[in-house]
């Protein structure tokens, strides 16, 4: 058996990140156009639209419904962040905590914004159970941000061990 | 109290310069003369060792305990 070296972890770590990078840009831009388009008729609507209440208040209607979507959106573009910064090996370092808390932060937002809104949830117990593990990996990466922040300081006490 | 770190003297005593005894131990030459001054939280026990074998020490001519002296790591 191979003996698995720090050099060879590192590099592996490297290649998944990349790897995921590409993903999130990827599904960051589908989703972007996707929102685009859906948004595109309702913004339409209400920029040259007749300036009646009714048509002002669907367009505004469905701009909202897709308020979930837009903080979602921002979730991936920070997870882009994220992945982006980790690929260039700086593992414990203050951004990288930075980068996961925020990603927890937006996804709690689309979480509690999809139940207010109540686009996703729908009245049904599938709706119910996404927001809850949406709010839930939201949450979680936020304390896991914590937790890297603590191993960033216990880093920094051993980069001063000689 | 704290730990007093006296490298320096016992570079003086063995008339060696810092920048050699970082070389023969493979550490930096900023990272010794952090050591020197006291401006680090630790010192590895392999590191204790190779000054050791290179100054032709004990660790107890490298480091001592003064009650007096603040620790300035915190």
């Amino acid at each position: 058996m191979t003996k698995v070296t720090t050099a060879d972890r590192a590099t592996d770590l490297k290649d998944n990140f990349a790897g995921l990078e590409r993903l999130l840009t990827i599904m960051f831009a589908f989703t972007s156009v996707s929102l685009v388009v859906e948004a595109y008729v309702p913004l339409k609507q209400l920029i040259s639209g007749p300036p009646e209440f009714a048509s002002i208040s669907l367009g505004v209607e469905r701009l909202t419904r897709l308020l979930p979507a837009l903080l979602l959106l921002g979730a991936l573009h920070e997870g882009r962040r994220l992945f982006a910064h980790l690929e260039t090996g700086a593992l414990l370092v203050a951004a990288t905590g930075r980068h996961v808390r925020h990603c927890g932060e937006w996804i709690v937002a689309a979480a509690v914004s999809a139940l207010v809104i109540g686009e996703i949830l729908a009245g049904t117990q599938a709706g119910w159970a996404l927001l809850a593990g949406l709010g839930a990996i939201g949450l979680a990466l936020r304390s896991l941000a914590g937790v890297i922040d603590h191993a960033v300081a216990v880093q920094a006490d051993l980069d001063q061990i000689v | 109290m704290g730990i007093v770190v006296t490298l320096d003297v016992m570079l003086a005593r063995r008339k060696m310069k810092a920048r050699d005894v970082a070389a023969s131990i493979g550490i930096a030459e900023t990272n010794l003369s952090l050591l020197k001054s006291g401006k680090v939280k630790g010192v590895r026990f392999d590191t204790l060792a190779r000054l050791c074998r290179v100054l032709d020490c004990q660790p107890g001519d490298l480091i001592s305990f003064d009650e007096a002296t603040p620790d300035e790591t915190d």
